[in-house]
């Protein structure tokens, strides 16, 4: 069930008219729950099993991690719950195909047949929070939940279950502890990050996606200028599929009551790559900061160690979003920019080059890596780079009206990060800018719904 | 020492609304741009009608055009045709469809054709509910096709999903028709576009001017062209490409058929087509009703027997309901270009059938219809 359907409206009215009659209640909490997984189970009901059963492991190891003198197996034997699930559903194909290929390399006569494994929506999502759960009552740094109903909600929450933001147990749990509070301003607040979420994903994703799709289909038919605006295009559709969902999902959290975090903050205005990573999905990189970059030593220790642990997070991040050489290679090429400009950004020089041209910099960088994210194949993303640097110009086929609605919203990022930001919050200004992107949205949303794209990770 | 606050970011924009803002925003889209843009457009927009008008068959989808023309037709003719591609006159030029035969006969422009190809009863409900209003105080003739009933399929009262002529004139929720099964987000955007204008008129400029294309797509496809450059006021609704078929039944190679016709009484097209009846009388409009004919050398034994029935039993339901009606005779073998349409020189028998008879003499000749 996509946020921007019929079918949603009608679900979400239901859901809240019942939510607010149940919110003095104790009820409230199981209806959330079962509201969260009708709405996962809309996909496949056989997907339920999977989220039910991932809740119950990591619920019996966190009330172990409690009283238990075995701590570190429990929370061991969580961590392998869920990277086995992760493992299995999304990366066995992965596996499978790779290791027949070293194989055939090796002349073993040995066949490794595909496993044909449906990828169930979400779990890169749900297995993430739920992992952080049993880290962090390790840690001690959150309250072990006694209560499964809460627990459950915790992670099966359908705003921000099947693409984030994947939020900590210690920001959401506490939450749902107590009544929740909606004020007229979470309602009004809440309509408001939809509705922009909903201009991001149904008027800007969908409408880049269409030029995207048709450079990046067959990028051998075209010269370097359409592949170079193609990337673009995949670049920013990527930006408003992703920060779009997460806006909608943080207006519907809001309007119940419920604050999820900022996951985007306007990524393409970052001046250096470290910065670019503070902006971009926020929720996962802080993730990988916590429980893997600084568990791996983090900044401590010689300069080389830091770089390795860098690039081990960042290659694994990759990894995280796809099973597939072109995610790992992605990963790896943020990893090494990170390295390669940690020092440069630190030099007096580097602080001297205007701020535009570094945020200009750091997008191109960005769409570089974003080739390999997109591209169908390895080979697709070197044809692809090779053409950037022949320069074999060709038509670009630009689209005119597509990026001058694009240039128009970066304009308003930087307008937002710099010293007119005061100009923005003006009440006719804000009324504006919603009145063109609901006539936007009006005019330019398709006549097909179609999947954001981090649904698949 | 100096603790940093750690700050919760509302968003990252500035599109920050209160509730009286949202408002605001809310009553300018929609009286702004959902209404007052469509009752301009529709103010602004002229549609010219040629001699022997008929619709474009490109525009059979394009219901805010049709919606223009019914205007134009009402205050052009005294009578209005409305049926399906028998009446539009699928193999004919413009000028030998059975209204421009009337009309040359009758030396007058008489005659006005609305008619719309693979408008079945089910779907002419709709057209005329929510896009014909202009029908009214005027004398229709109205054309019922038994073609629409040969088969459950064809009837729409089949189980089994099916793609249907003009889906978006269906009734999206009640009555349910089992064939159409469509996602609700669909039905939903057809209720949006039967209420709202501006979407039907965003489908007319789709269909008009954009190549039945969502406008991204378009973009993306004609780069270097300018949308609204593509846009104009004035709308050539009128049919220009079709020519007179030579070409009969026999010729192009249709074989026995043995359709087993469903019965009135089970007929959701017959129920449908009583529902036309009853909506254009309740307008105000006086309804003459052609019984049309199947090609009876086409059909078995068994299947003639079923259709002569249904024939009867239509007459019936007819002259129940004290419609006016007139039943069309068989033409020859060699007027037929298939199972229902005839050629140009069975359009020519049948308005000299219907001039002979004096019910639809005196129809014609009462009132002027205006």
């Amino acid at each position: 069930m996509l946020f921007h359907t019929w079918e949603f409206v009608i679900f979400f009215s239901i859901v809240m008219a019942v939510y607010i009659a149940l919110k003095k209640t104790k009820w409230w909490q199981l209806w959330l729950l079962l509201v969260s997984y009708f709405f996962y189970g809309w996909w496949n009901p056989l997907f339920l099993i999977l989220i039910i059963y991932s809740t119950f492991v990591d619920y019996l190891a966190g009330l172990k991690l409690g009283d238990s003198k075995w701590k570190k197996s429990w929370l061991a034997f969580s961590l392998v719950n869920n990277l086995f699930m992760l493992g299995f559903f999304k990366y066995a194909g992965f596996f499978a195909d790779n290791l027949r290929t070293l194989f055939v390399l090796l002349h073993i006569p040995l066949d490794v047949p595909h496993p044909n494994i449906l990828l169930p929506v979400g779990i890169s999502f749900f297995t993430f929070q739920s992992m952080s759960y049993t880290i962090d009552v390790y840690l001690k740094q959150v309250k072990i939940e006694k209560n499964f109903i809460r627990f459950a909600a915790f992670v099966s929450l359908f705003p921000q279950l099947v693409a984030g933001p994947i939020e900590r147990a210690k920001a959401l749990l506490p939450q749902m502890r107590h009544e929740p509070l909606i004020r007229k301003v979470d309602v009004s607040d809440g309509i408001s990050l939809f509705l922009v979420g909903l201009f991001k994903k149904a008027v800007m994703a969908d409408f880049l996606s269409i030029y995207a799709e048709k450079i990046y289909s067959d990028p051998s038919i075209y010269g370097s200028w359409a592949l170079l605006f193609g990337t673009y295009a995949f670049a920013w559709q990527i930006y408003f599929d992703f920060s779009g969902y997460t806006d909608m999902a943080r207006g519907i959290g809001r309007m119940m009551g419920i604050r999820l975090m900022l996951n985007f903050n306007n990524p393409y205005t970052a001046v250096d790559l470290g910065d670019f990573w503070r902006r971009w999905h926020i929720s996962l990189s802080s993730w990988f900061k916590d429980y893997v970059y600084i568990p791996l030593g983090g900044n401590r220790g010689i300069k080389y160690r830091v770089y390795w642990n860098l690039i081990l997070t960042m290659v694994i991040s990759g990894f995280w979003h796809g099973a597939a050489w072109t995610f790992i290679i992605w990963g790896g090429l943020n990893a090494l920019g990170r390295v390669a400009t940690m020092e440069v950004e630190k030099s007096w020089w580097y602080k001297k080059i205007p701020v535009l041209v570094k945020q200009l910099l750091v997008f191109h960088f960005i769409c570089l890596t974003w080739v390999f994210f997109r591209a169908a194949s390895v080979a697709d993303a070197l044809l692809i780079l090779k053409r950037f640097f022949s320069g074999t110009g060709g038509d670009a086929e630009i689209p005119v009206i597509l990026f001058s609605l694009v240039g128009m919203v970066w304009l308003y990022q930087l307008t937002f990060n710099s010293k007119l930001k005061p100009a923005l919050e003006y009440r006719i200004v804000r009324i504006g800018c919603l009145v063109g992107a609901m006539l936007l949205y009006l005019i330019f949303s398709s006549t097909a719904n179609k999947q954001f794209i981090y649904f698949q990770f | 020492m100096n603790k940093k606050k750690k700050v919760r970011h509302f968003s990252s924009n500035a599109i920050r609304l209160s509730g009286r803002e949202l408002l605001i925003a809310g009553a300018i889209t929609f009286l702004g741009l959902m209404i007052a843009v469509p009752w301009l457009w529709q103010k602004k927009e002229t549609v010219t009608l040629d001699k022997d008008f008929r619709l474009a068959y490109n525009y059979r989808d394009d219901y805010w055009t049709f919606k223009k023309c019914a205007d134009e037709v009402c205050r052009k003719y005294p009578v209005v045709f409305l049926g399906d591609s028998v009446i539009w006159g699928m193999y004919v030029d413009n000028n030998h469809t059975i209204p421009a035969w009337l009309n040359q006969k009758l030396g007058t422009e008489a005659a006005g054709n609305l008619a719309i190809d693979g408008m079945h009863y089910v779907a002419m409900e709709g057209l005329l509910k929510y896009y014909g209003s202009a029908i009214h105080n005027k004398k229709v003739f109205l054309y019922f096709n038994p073609l629409w009933l040969n088969s459950s399929k064809f009837d729409l009262s089949d189980n089994a999903a099916m793609d249907i002529h003009h889906p978006r004139l269906l009734p999206q929720f009640s009555p349910a028709l089992k064939c159409y099964r469509e996602p609700l987000s669909k039905r939903m955007s057809v209720l949006m576009e039967r209420n709202l204008p501006f979407y039907s008129l965003l489908n007319h400029l789709r269909l008009t001017f954009f190549d039945n294309e969502d406008f991204n797509r378009w973009i993306i496809e004609h780069p270097e062209e300018s949308p609204l450059t593509k846009i104009s006021f004035s709308v050539d609704p009128c049919e220009h490409n079709h020519n007179d078929s030579s070409m009969t039944w026999k010729m192009s190679g249709i074989t026995a058929q043995d359709w087993n016709w469903v019965p009135l009484d089970e007929s959701k097209q017959w129920a449908a087509f009583n529902n036309v009846l009853e909506l254009l009388k309740s307008r105000n409009n006086q309804v003459f009703v052609l019984v049309g004919s199947i090609n009876p050398f086409i059909l078995t034994k068994n299947s003639l027997d079923k259709y002569n029935q249904l024939r009867a039993d239509i007459c019936a339901g007819l002259k129940k309901e004290n419609t006016p009606f007139f039943l069309l005779p068989e033409l020859p073998s060699g007027s037929y270009a298939d199972a229902s349409h005839p050629l140009s020189c069975g359009y020519e028998q049948i308005a000299a059938t219907l001039l002979q008879s004096p019910d639809f003499v005196k129809y014609i000749n009462q009132g002027d219809g205006k």
